[in-house]
């Protein structure tokens, strides 16, 4: 099944990858998680910061850091999301980026909700 | 191979939560960690972690992954070093600039945790068994250097050859070049080997035949060098030949090392000859391959009073003599001889490949007459004297060594009784070398004086009733044995030599008779004279017998040069020459013997034969079984090539009948008359001549 922007079909969180990882480490995976949490602000501050600037390559490089810890944990709708900017960011053609960085922050609150659950 | 301990992994990304991620899961396993958060950190931190594998992010500030990459493999020492490119999923495009940037593998992002372990453990085996192959690829690289070996394959599909560096250093060739094929190599062989290398690698080629082989090679800069190749054909498990290997190793300096080795155990320094080890392992190969029948003597030869030299003159003296002494003895060297220098004063020798004594003697006489002439030192003129004792195998003894002993002991008694002169071991053998050696001094003497004479045994045609011609047979007028017939002789004349006077001194006189018989009218005789194969070799006999015609006055067509058989089946193509030779001279030729020699037919016709003698042996028995087809046969044969036939020791009217019945006219033997001296021969004539009248009369 292809997905497309905004991927609502997809999970918040795949837990193909979450549990086997939760396994893997234990109380260590909520460790790493808040790691990223409290890391996850700043550096989308930084985002909001280059669309202003319309900084693209700063816009490349942020959707790319925060998508591939995304990743790693099977965040996998904000994964996809980032990588949907990133690719654009990439190509140069950014298309409604705020509505992008938007979409972003809610999906993010989505992940701290849906864990703060477990 | 590492523990996880010893493992250190470096993980460059600039997402500090897959740094710890990848910290958290692996450290987990013991493994130890480092981490960059990006290209640049990565390379500056690289000398110091040496890390044993590398996690690389492709995506990070300053340096990226790809180029952080390439600064690192660029590091000489570390180009087995797995890096891992941490690259976007499907992102085809970074696997491959990650490849190219010489990264080993690629993990996907977003990474699988799971596996992710597996996925390092088994980059960082991967690396372990790449370099414990390096290892031994460089401890048998090494390894060859040492052994100055070199290794070759050649894949038999496509002939593709390959050669290790070694091997190239052994053609004096430079790492960088190469062989494009077998041949190639094979062409640095030596001119004189190259076809042996070649045999053998097709034997190894098409019969799957291994080979080890010492041959010499010619290297690039023209040194030539020793080695030994080894190669064998390797096949697939269905029994398909796949490829040949070989391996080259100088061997020139380990042979130099074995000759040397070999020339200080087997050879005497003072006098280069074979020492005591050297001659006991010949003799004992000799008595162990020599053929049936042979024998093998050994002579012990001690130089008489070598001490009391050693004393007056001093060791350096004794040292002059013994040099001097051998290289004499060396001249007595051939095929046959084995010389040693057997310990400080005694020399040994050992003659092999005959089968009588008469060699015994031979040699004896030329040690002895080595210590004719005196050797000089400084103003001294020393005359020496030996002593030497004779051991036969299998006469006296029945192994090596005991008849080695057994020469010693007879040298010690020879010695003990003054010295210069010899003994056998056993008295047997002394009194036959001593009978022989008497034998042949007298025979020496008669043939001075004369006393070896011709008789002459009559050829009859019985027939025409005439007497044809007789055949001049060589006797021993013994002044105090009286006539001694050629058995007792013949052989001692044949293998001394003594031959070759004696059958010109017995062609003389007969030649000489028979003008004379000629001149005084007793009759027209053709004369029949015997050779020994031994006036054919290295001897112009045409001349010879030319010579003897021109001094008697006898006409060529009055001599019938006898050979036998025996003679024309062993020295064939030579022989037929001298024949040639002997034809243009005017003599007729005539075989002895003939039926006991297996000539064949085509071999006769080769010959310029005018007469045929069948030998005695048939006569004798013409009447028992085979002889008497034997004998129409080599009549009838005769016959057709156009040959005469005389058949010999006709002795009864049977025999002749039988001849008669068959063809042959022609008879010698008692029948008519014994071989008889030459003043009897005139009262024969008469008497036959008159007897044959009286038949006539009768008739």
């Amino acid at each position: 099944m292809t997905s497309k922007y905004p991927f609502t079909e997809l999970p918040t969180i795949d837990d193909t990858i979450a549990k086997p990882l939760k396994k893997l480490l234990g109380d260590d995976f909520f460790d790493l998680v808040n790691d990223f949490f409290t890391d996850f602000p700043s550096k989308f501050s930084d985002l909001k910061a280059a669309r202003t600037s319309n900084d693209v390559d700063s816009i490349f490089r942020i959707s790319h850091t925060l998508k591939s810890s995304s990743g790693s944990f099977g965040f996998t709708r904000l994964y996809k999301c980032l990588e949907h900017l990133e690719v654009q960011a990439r190509n140069n053609n950014i298309i409604d980026p705020d509505n992008q960085i938007k979409l972003l922050e809610q999906e993010f609150g989505i992940v701290v909700s849906t864990l703060s659950e477990d | 191979m590492l523990t996880n301990e010893q493992t250190k992994i470096f993980i460059v990304d600039d997402d500090h939560v897959t740094r710890h991620l990848v910290r958290k899961i692996l450290s987990n396993s013991g493994y130890r960690i480092f981490e960059a958060s990006d290209g640049s950190e990565a390379i500056q931190l690289f000398d110091e972690i040496e890390p044993h594998i590398i996690l690389m992010d492709v995506m990070m500030p300053v340096i990226n992954g790809y180029d952080a990459c390439k600064a690192i493999r660029e590091k000489a020492n570390f180009l087995e070093l797995p890096i891992i490119m941490l690259t976007g999923l499907d992102d085809v495009e970074s696997v491959r600039a990650s490849l190219d940037a010489g990264a080993t593998d690629f993990i996907s992002k977003p990474i699988n945790w799971v596996l992710f372990e597996q996925r390092v453990q088994y980059a960082l085996n991967a690396r372990s068994m790449h370099e414990e192959l390096q290892n031994q690829k460089s401890r048998l690289s090494q390894a060859q250097t040492l052994a100055k070996l070199g290794s070759w394959e050649m894949l038999i599909e496509d002939n593709a050859f390959f050669c290790s560096e070694e091997l190239l250093h052994l053609l004096a060739l430079s790492p960088s070049d190469k062989l494009s094929d077998l041949n190639e190599l094979v062409n640095y062989s030596h001119p004189a080997d190259k076809a042996t290398v070649r045999a053998h690698i097709l034997d190894a080629m098409i019969k799957g035949i291994g080979y080890q082989l010492e041959h010499r090679i010619i290297s690039n800069d023209g040194s030539e060098i020793y080695v030994l190749q080894h190669a064998d054909l390797i096949k697939d498990r269905f029994g398909n030949a796949i490829k040949l290997m070989g391996t080259v190793q100088d061997v020139t300096e380990l042979r130099s090392t074995q000759a040397t080795i070999h020339r200080q155990t087997y050879y005497d320094l003072l006098t280069d000859l074979p020492n005591r080890h050297f001659f006991t392992n010949t003799v004992t190969k000799s008595i162990v391959t020599m053929e049936d029948d042979n024998i093998v003597v050994v002579y012990m030869l001690t130089l008489d009073n070598l001490r009391n030299l050693s004393e007056s003159l001093g060791y350096k003296a004794t040292e002059t003599v013994l040099i001097s002494f051998s290289s004499r003895l060396k001249t007595l060297l051939n095929d046959s001889t084995v010389i040693s220098r057997f310990n400080d004063n005694t020399f040994a020798i050992m003659s092999t490949g005959f089968q009588d004594l008469s060699h015994v003697t031979q040699m004896t006489e030329a040690i002895m007459a080595l210590t004719s002439k005196s050797i000089s030192i400084d103003t001294h003129d020393i005359f020496i004297s030996v002593s030497i004792g004779i051991s036969i195998y299998p006469i006296d003894n029945k192994s090596a060594e005991s008849t080695i002993l057994g020469a010693e002991n007879a040298m010690l008694n020879a010695s003990k009784q003054g010295g210069g002169r010899y003994l056998f071991y056993n008295e047997k053998s002394n009194k036959e070398a001593q009978d022989r050696l008497e034998i042949e001094n007298d025979m020496r003497k008669g043939i001075q004086r004369g006393e070896f004479i011709p008789f002459y045994q009559p050829q009859i045609d019985v027939i025409t009733g005439t007497i044809t011609g007789f055949e001049a047979l060589a006797r021993w007028n013994h002044p105090t044995k009286g006539i001694i017939s050629p058995f007792h002789f013949i052989d001692i004349a044949e293998k001394t030599g003594l031959i070759l006077d004696l059958s010109r001194s017995i062609i003389e006189q007969a030649c000489r008779q028979n003008q004379q018989w000629i001149q005084a009218g007793i009759g027209k005789f053709v004369l029949g004279v015997n050779l020994s194969i031994k006036q054919f070799i290295d001897h112009d006999i045409g001349k010879e017998i030319s010579n003897i015609l021109l001094q008697s006055g006898l006409s060529a067509t009055q001599l019938d040069v006898e050979i036998t058989e025996s003679m024309a089946a062993t020295e064939a193509a030579d022989l037929i020459n001298a024949l040639q030779k002997l034809k243009k001279v005017g003599v007729t030729i005539s075989m002895d013997d003939f039926g006991t020699g297996y000539s064949s037919l085509n071999q006769l016709q080769n010959f310029p034969v005018d007469t045929i003698k069948i030998d005695r042996s048939f006569i004798n028995d013409i009447q028992g079984p085979g002889n008497g087809v034997m004998v129409k046969t080599i009549i009838a044969m005769s016959k057709s090539l156009g040959m005469n036939v005389i058949a010999e020791g006709v002795e009864n009217l049977a025999q002749l009948d039988m001849l008669l019945e068959h063809g042959c006219n022609k008879i010698q033997g008692y029948l008519y008359s014994k071989p008889l001296p030459a003043d009897e021969v005139c009262d024969f004539v008469a008497s036959f001549d008159n007897s044959i009248k009286d038949n006539q009369k009768v008739l």
